[in-house]
């Protein structure tokens, strides 16, 4: 009798056993149907994290199903299908991770993965079905046997046996009652492991759902082929432009509904999906293609197109995305001719311009040689009538004609100035180094009146190479000295110092002069066109040498001015850029 | 000092009038005023003036010319002259067998860049500014025997 009851009690144990395999069971399979959801969510969406929480989910189901081997280890049969399971979920995983892996360095995943995916959980989920099955057969025996042994008590009989039958039944009622809490709980956790698939399932649709909208809403054409390059989707957008229902463009090969020429030639135009299956590349958009829609409306359009593959390298198909780039293109358009016309319209002024400078030039030259031969003759005449006639004059005859002579040459000064001042203003010399010691030294020599007894120049230390232009530089310096020589009281001789101050990079040169000076509100004066002062006329000045110097000056970036010198005469300084070496 | 080259063979010569400079200027003004104070060295007698370029190349040309142009030490060149102008004189010359080598000497007034290029390009030997005075015209014909024929020509020197 107790033998039957320990036989009953662990025929009870046995039976709650089952339950506890069958739950877990459910527990393995549901775990591994979660993860395959979410590594398919995440194929899609590629959310950032997955990667390192896949390996922690795998730890999790392989934990489970370690649990499950120990709780068959005393059924060799189903420890057996237990260690198949644990093969295919180990298959199934390392094929996971792979696809896991390959998304997460951004390599499109193919459908086949999905595919063989689906066949290695059909594997498993068909050993799953057989192994619990194989479990609820035990189980099933196993009450019997507890049927039996119950029968069998009873039959025993006597009031001890139904004391005892009621102490078994009172023990048994509790085992089942603990059982039923068991079984209750196991049913709990499938229930809410069913709900939660639910949801995944749920999610992963919404996801699709997502995109679907997200693709058929966006502001660009969107079309999706397949290898054959035929149209297996098409947004609002691409329908819009192409003129085609998505329903009747679908597996229509792509140039008839996405007629492509080119905007200036028209000629027909090869479709990007054509070129990126041939390339096997991204065709970057093009800023000349004009869509030809159904019934032959025209739209400028910027496209691009990008071939998908699966990790084999297999095509699986293209996806082009183009935009309405009709106002783009327009403003484009008139951009492009408003600054055709404006190039245009400045290389006409340009060759306007240089043909009037080149034109003034000439005239300059031609008014300069015009106007200089009559003073020539005026001046020479002048002169004639003094030596031949002299005798016949009286002084104030002489004195007449001495100022015919020097008018005529005021008037030759003004216009050699005038014509040098024209010359400096189109100086386009390049900037060199130039030797300003030696090229004064040789200025000085040049002119007579540079020299004793006629004036006495005096250049301090050796003055430094400057950047500039020769022709420049030669006539700032020929002005300043001569000026220098030439504005002096009658009865003095002209005393010039040159010496030059060094301001780093730059570097300034002082001309002082004993002469007639200047009033400080005229410094800056003096340097504009035609400006005389202090009776500057009187010395022969034509107010113009000082603005050649400004003129010179400023073409070599350089700067000028005037100071007073002690004792009443000027000192004039030219700043400009040190040669380097 | 300065040396004159003196042309003057009157003393010697009575009957030489051989030219042996010519001055091609088409201004009055500037030809008489030059003339005059040639006449006063008595110069003038070798110096020939021709007022345009057609005239002056067919002078230079003409056969009977050639023993006159052996003698001929330089010629003066105005630039601007009517019918050939000086530079087509002066091109002409320069291409010319037996006149290339003449020595020129341009009379410039007004120093047109594109004028000089033209004249560098054509190897003038000398320039002389206007007015062109007795002293500049003797000195001019003087450093025709110290430059070296034909070459290096110099710029002309402008004043202050």
């Amino acid at each position: 009798m107790l033998l039957m009851i320990i036989i009953l009690l662990k025929v009870v144990k046995w039976s709650e056993h089952s339950y506890e395999v069958i739950a877990d069971t459910r527990n393995c399979e549901k775990l591994i149907i979660d993860t395959q959801n979410e590594v398919r969510g995440y194929l899609l969406t590629g959310n950032k994290g997955f990667q390192s929480a896949f390996a922690g989910e795998r730890g999790q189901v392989d934990k489970a199903f370690d649990e499950l081997k120990k709780l068959v280890k005393t059924d060799p049969q189903q420890s057996l299908r237990v260690d198949s399971l644990i093969r295919t979920k180990g298959i199934w995983f390392d094929h996971a991770a792979t696809s896991v892996d390959q998304r997460a360095q951004g390599v499109a995943v193919s459908g086949d993965w999905m595919k063989m995916s689906d066949v290695l959980m059909e594997d498993l989920r068909a050993q799953f079905q057989e192994f619990t099955q194989k479990e609820e057969n035990l189980h099933d025996e196993r009450l019997l046997r507890v049927q039996n042994a119950k029968e069998a008590i009873l039959f025993a009989g006597g009031a001890l046996a139904i004391v005892l039958a009621m102490t078994v039944g009172q023990l048994v009622r509790r085992q089942f009652m603990e059982l039923a809490t068991v079984y209750t709980s196991a049913l709990g956790t499938i229930e809410q492991r069913h709900a939660a698939l639910a949801r995944s399932e749920a999610d992963l649709e919404q996801q699709k759902e997502w995109f679907r909208v997200t693709l058929t809403s966006i502001g660009d054409g969107v079309i999706v082929t397949d290898p054959e390059g035929r149209v297996v989707f098409v947004n609002h957008e691409a329908e819009r432009l192409t003129g085609w229902n998505s329903v009747e463009a679908l597996l229509k090969p792509l140039p008839t509904i996405f007629r492509v020429i080119n905007e200036s030639t028209r000629a027909k135009m090869e479709d990007p999906v054509t070129r990126a299956f041939r390339e096997k590349k991204v065709i970057a958009m093009t800023n000349s293609t004009v869509l030809v829609s159904r019934v032959g409306e025209e739209w400028p359009i910027e496209d691009s197109a990008a071939p998908i593959y699966d990790n084999q390298g297999k095509l699986l198909g293209v996806v082009l995305v183009f935009h309405d780039a009709k106002d783009v293109r327009q403003a484009q358009n008139v951009m492009r001719i408003h600054s055709e016309e404006l190039e245009k319209r400045v290389a006409e002024r340009t060759i306007a311009l240089r043909q009037t400078v080149s034109e003034l030039e000439a005239f300059s030259y031609t008014v300069s040689h015009d106007l200089r031969s009559p003073l020539r003759a005026m001046q020479g005449y002048a002169q004639a009538v003094l030596e031949d006639y002299g005798d016949k004059i009286d002084d104030q005859g002489k004195n007449y004609l001495d100022r015919i002579k020097n008018a005529a040459q005021r008037l030759d000064r003004l216009i050699q100035d005038l014509l040098s001042y024209t010359r400096i203003s189109r100086l386009e010399a390049p900037m060199v180094s130039l030797d300003v010691d030696k090229l004064l030294r040789d200025l000085i020599q040049n002119y007579p009146n540079l020299h004793p007894p006629a004036a006495e120049v005096e250049i301090e230390g050796k003055l430094p190479r400057i950047l500039g232009q020769e022709a420049a530089l030669t006539q700032v310096l020929s002005n300043l000295v001569g000026n220098a020589a030439k504005f002096v009281a009658p009865e003095i001789t002209p005393h010039i110092r040159v010496w030059s101050e060094d301001l780093g990079a730059r570097v300034r040169l002082w001309i002082e002069d004993n002469g007639i000076g200047l009033l400080p509100a005229d410094r800056e004066r003096i340097f504009q066109m035609f400006v005389q002062v202090n009776e500057s006329h009187l010395y022969g000045g034509t107010g113009v040498g000082l603005a050649i110097v400004k003129k010179a000056v400023e073409a070599m970036h350089g700067q000028v001015g005037v100071e007073s010198a002690e004792g009443g005469g000027s000192k004039f300084w030219v700043e400009l850029e040190k040669a380097s070496g | 000092m300065e040396t004159y080259v003196t042309m003057d063979r009157t003393d010697k010569n009575s009957t030489d009038t051989s030219v042996r400079v010519l001055v091609v200027e088409d201004n009055p003004d500037d030809r008489d005023l030059l003339l005059r104070q040639l006449r006063k060295s008595g110069m003038d007698s070798h110096v020939k003036f021709i007022s345009n370029g057609q005239e002056a190349l067919e002078f230079l040309t003409h056969p009977r010319a050639v023993s006159q142009t052996e003698e001929l030490i330089a010629i003066f060149l105005d630039l601007k002259l009517p019918s050939l102008s000086g530079l087509e004189l002066l091109r002409r010359l320069r291409v010319h067998d037996e006149l290339q080598d003449i020595p020129v000497i341009v009379m410039t007034s007004s120093n047109d860049p594109n004028d000089l290029e033209e004249c560098r390009r054509l190897k003038v030997t000398n320039y002389v500014s206007k007015p062109v005075t007795f002293t500049s015209f003797s000195k001019a014909v003087a450093d025709v025997f110290h430059l070296p024929r034909l070459g290096s020509s110099t710029e002309p020197v402008e004043e202050i």
